[in-house]
């Protein structure tokens, strides 16, 4: 049987749940613009009824009256599937950002441009020994042969050690993302047990969960790492398998340096090898490890069989002292390459003529100019021009291919993140109608409020006052 | 689908700046006449046109190298002019000596006047082009051709002989890939046979003895049309290394060409694609704008 004063308790709820309802809206339109932010939702549902039906209405159908609203739960709206996509297109996405990053970095130094590169150095040496071989005993001539074949030597030298330097540059973005995944796991291990805590107790930890999820987001970015929702709210994160956050305990990462001292990353725990999954850690080992490598080891092909092949020719021949068998160029790869030292002290050791004592036979020189036709690269298939125009070119095909993925990974990317927002986000429009609806609906219940609160007055103190 | 003002506001920057790049990259290409700057820009003409530069540099080598010798079977030709005129002399000296109407001291005459065309020959031997010689074959720093004293044929006394100090080298140069000539002619082969010959009717006129000069007109005769036969070679040699320089001129101005074809931007194309993509630019601004400042239903209420 209702009575009045229930009646104000059923006003009082409903002022409250209205209250509580113009609360979250006011949280969600303060957070129109937090990254991150999933908009929030006051479920209202009918309170439970009561059965107590006494004496007179018992069983006369006038039971189960209901006692008014409450707020049943504050609902955080999200979609997990789409956070998962999301973070699996973003992974792969800054991946390719930054392995397109470096490759860019890589083209520039290798600086293989109309004007200038190692082309171009390359084909000047074959025209100085061709010049030398039409006037061998022109001294100034001779100058000439090696101060090209010290530009060549020069340009050989510069480009390998820009591409060490390269290496050894990301060293510091390591570093950094190393730090940023500790603080992170460190983070995500706090935020699951406090959120298993709130869950616990039957609340919505919903702000907890907008932290862990932008900090998810972050990881996935940074090495691919995968999240799996357990039933106690918490996440558990692994990276390939290997797991980085379990319930509130994380496991760390640290750095070490590897036989080429380079920054390689372990696992504090047992010092296994790190392995990110995708996202910018993988770009990054990837140029490193794999690319720029790889353009080290055909400048060292180059050079080594250049100076084999040239050196070979021109100790067979004699210089204008006489000598023969003397090396033009010395050393073991292209960082090291250089113009040996008995040419650089003394230029009538360059053996520009085939036969000793003839001072206008050019024979020798003729011959290594013509080492520009000869096929050595390749297993015998390949001119040495033609063997760097392939490393740059299929250089340049992978950088564009790192480029042209960066781009499309982006749009579905973005694609996804439009439906993530789609879902999460707060409409200003639509806060605004819910604002209306829950001011009437509080502004209503004040009313009856009132309504009540006469009513009681009538009965408390205008009742029994007859004939007062 | 539901739309929230981020959405919209992060649409619209993203707009802006897809646009933005499409600008740059065009206002890049009409700055420079270039299409591309990089290899990954696009790694087939980057290709070709390193090839193509190589190419060029490597023509402009074989054109200095064809031009040099050149002008080295020049001097070797003008050095057979004078040779050929020296031997037309010499011819007819002999066949005036062999005439019976002369007599012994016009004959003494004549063998002065042949001593004059053999040191003149001997000179024409020792050409120089540029202070090399042209006739001693790898031996360019030395004067190739001397007249000695020999004993040739063991009679106790010295005659003249020929000293030839060159050597049989042969210059190759490479005119063009894969085609090698030589530029050069030995002097040995070519003029030993003519001097020796001269030397011969010198002595057969001083020793008036016109049976020996007969002999020895014979002998100069045969090396006259010997000295031609090189001459002819040579002149062949002039004409071929013409012909290439004038390819190889061709050659430069059709791989100029490819190249310009391959690297330069069509500036009309361009300039009225860059002037389309700064109007879009301007659209994509003017939408943007809008989208940033919706108005939305808070304003509207009361």
């Amino acid at each position: 049987m209702p009575n009045l004063f229930s009646g104000i308790n059923m006003a009082f709820r409903a002022i409250m749940s209205h209250q509580q309802a113009i609360e979250t809206i006011q949280h969600n339109v303060a957070n129109v613009n937090t990254p991150g932010y999933h908009r929030q939702e006051v479920v209202l549902q009918a309170s439970a009824p009561t059965s107590n039906s006494y004496g007179l209405e018992h069983g006369m159908g006038a039971a189960q009256s209901g006692t008014g609203v409450e707020v049943d739960r504050i609902r955080r709206v999200t979609l997990e599937f789409f956070d998962t996509r999301y973070r699996f297109e973003t992974s792969r996405q800054k991946r390719w950002d930054l392995e397109s990053e470096i490759l860019k970095q890589v083209e520039y130094t290798l600086a293989e441009t109309s004007t200038d590169g190692l082309t171009k150095k390359l084909d000047q040496f074959w025209t100085g020994w061709q010049a030398l071989s039409a006037d061998p005993s022109n001294y100034s001539l001779r100058t000439n042969v090696r101060d090209l074949s010290v530009a060549l030597t020069d340009a050989f030298n510069t480009r390998s050690v820009r591409l060490d330097m390269l290496r050894t540059d990301q060293d510091l973005t390591i570093r950094q993302r190393v730090d940023e995944i500790n603080t992170i796991a460190e983070q995500l291990a706090t935020l699951n047990g406090e959120i298993s805590r709130v869950k616990s107790m039957n609340d919505q930890p919903n702000d907890y969960m907008d932290q862990r999820d932008l900090l998810l987001d972050r990881l996935a970015e940074i090495a691919g790492a995968r999240a799996h929702y357990q039933d106690d709210g918490s996440v558990m994160v692994n990276i390939s398998g290997y797991s980085i956050v379990t319930g509130n305990s994380f496991n760390a990462v640290e750095t070490v340096t590897n036989a080429e001292g380079l920054l390689d990353i372990r696992w504090t725990t047992d010092g296994s090898k790190f392995n990110p999954a995708d996202g910018e850690l993988t770009g990054l080992f990837e140029a490193r490890d794999v690319f720029i490598p790889q353009q080290k080891a055909g400048l060292d092909l180059l050079a080594t069989e250049l100076m084999s092949r040239i050196n070979t020719v021109h100790q067979a021949g004699f210089g204008t002292n006489g000598a023969t068998n003397v090396a033009f160029f010395e050393g073991t790869n292209a960082a090291t390459i250089k113009v040996s030292s008995a040419i650089q002290s003394d230029l009538a050791n360059i053996a520009a003529s085939s036969v000793n004592g003839a001072a206008g036979d050019g024979e020798n020189a003729r011959l290594l100019f013509n080492v520009y036709q000869e096929e050595i690269m390749n297993g015998g298939t390949t001119t040495f021009n033609a063997y760097y125009n392939g490393q740059v070119t299929n250089f340049g095909i992978q950088v564009q291919r790192a480029v042209a993925n960066a781009k499309d990974r982006k749009i579905v990317a973005d694609a996804l993140a439009n439906q993530r927002e789609s879902v999460s986000g707060v409409s200003l429009d639509e806060e605004a109608a819910n604002l209306v609806k829950a001011q009437r609906a509080y502004q209503a219940a004040t009313r009856l409020m009132n309504a009540f609160d006469e009513m009681l007055d009538r009965i408390i103190n205008q009742t029994g006052m007859v004939g007062r | 689908m539901r739309v929230t003002e981020r959405m919209m506001m992060d649409n619209a920057i993203r707009n802006m700046a897809a646009n933005k790049e499409k600008l740059h990259e065009l206002q890049n290409r009409v700055a420079s006449g270039k299409l591309f700057e990089h290899a990954s820009d696009s790694p087939s003409r980057a290709s070709l046109s390193m090839n193509v530069r190589s190419t060029l540099e490597i023509n402009e080598s074989y054109y200095t190298t064809a031009k040099t010798s050149h002008e080295w079977v020049t001097a070797t030709e003008n050095a057979f002019g004078q040779m050929m005129d020296a031997a037309d002399k010499a011819v007819a000296l002999a066949t005036k000596g062999i005439n019976e109407t002369f007599g012994p001291k016009e004959r003494q005459q004549m063998a002065i006047e042949l001593d004059g065309l053999i040191k003149s020959s001997i000179e024409i031997g020792n050409t120089s082009h540029m202070g090399q010689f042209v006739f001693g074959g790898h031996q360019i720093q030395d004067k190739p051709f001397a007249i000695g004293q020999a004993d040739v044929d063991g009679d106790g006394t010295l005659e003249d002989v020929i000293n030839f100090s060159g050597d049989n080298g042969e210059m190759r140069r490479d005119i063009s890939p894969g085609h090698t000539i030589t530029i050069n002619t030995n002097g040995d082969t070519a003029f030993r046979d003519f001097m020796e010959s001269m030397i011969e009717a010198r002595d057969a006129l001083i020793a008036n003895d016109t049976e020996a000069l007969e002999d020895s007109l014979g002998n100069l005769q045969a090396s006259y049309d010997q000295m031609n036969q090189y001459r002819a070679t040579n002149a062949a040699r002039q004409r071929q290394l013409e012909t290439t320089m004038n390819n190889l001129e061709k050659t430069k101005l059709e791989l100029n060409a490819v190249l310009n074809k391959n690297e330069d931007a069509d500036m009309i194309e361009a300039i009225s694609l860059m002037r389309n993509q700064e109007t879009a630019f301007q659209t994509v601004l003017e939408v943007g704008q809008r989208a940033i400042s919706a108005l939305n239903l808070f304003e509207v209420l009361r």
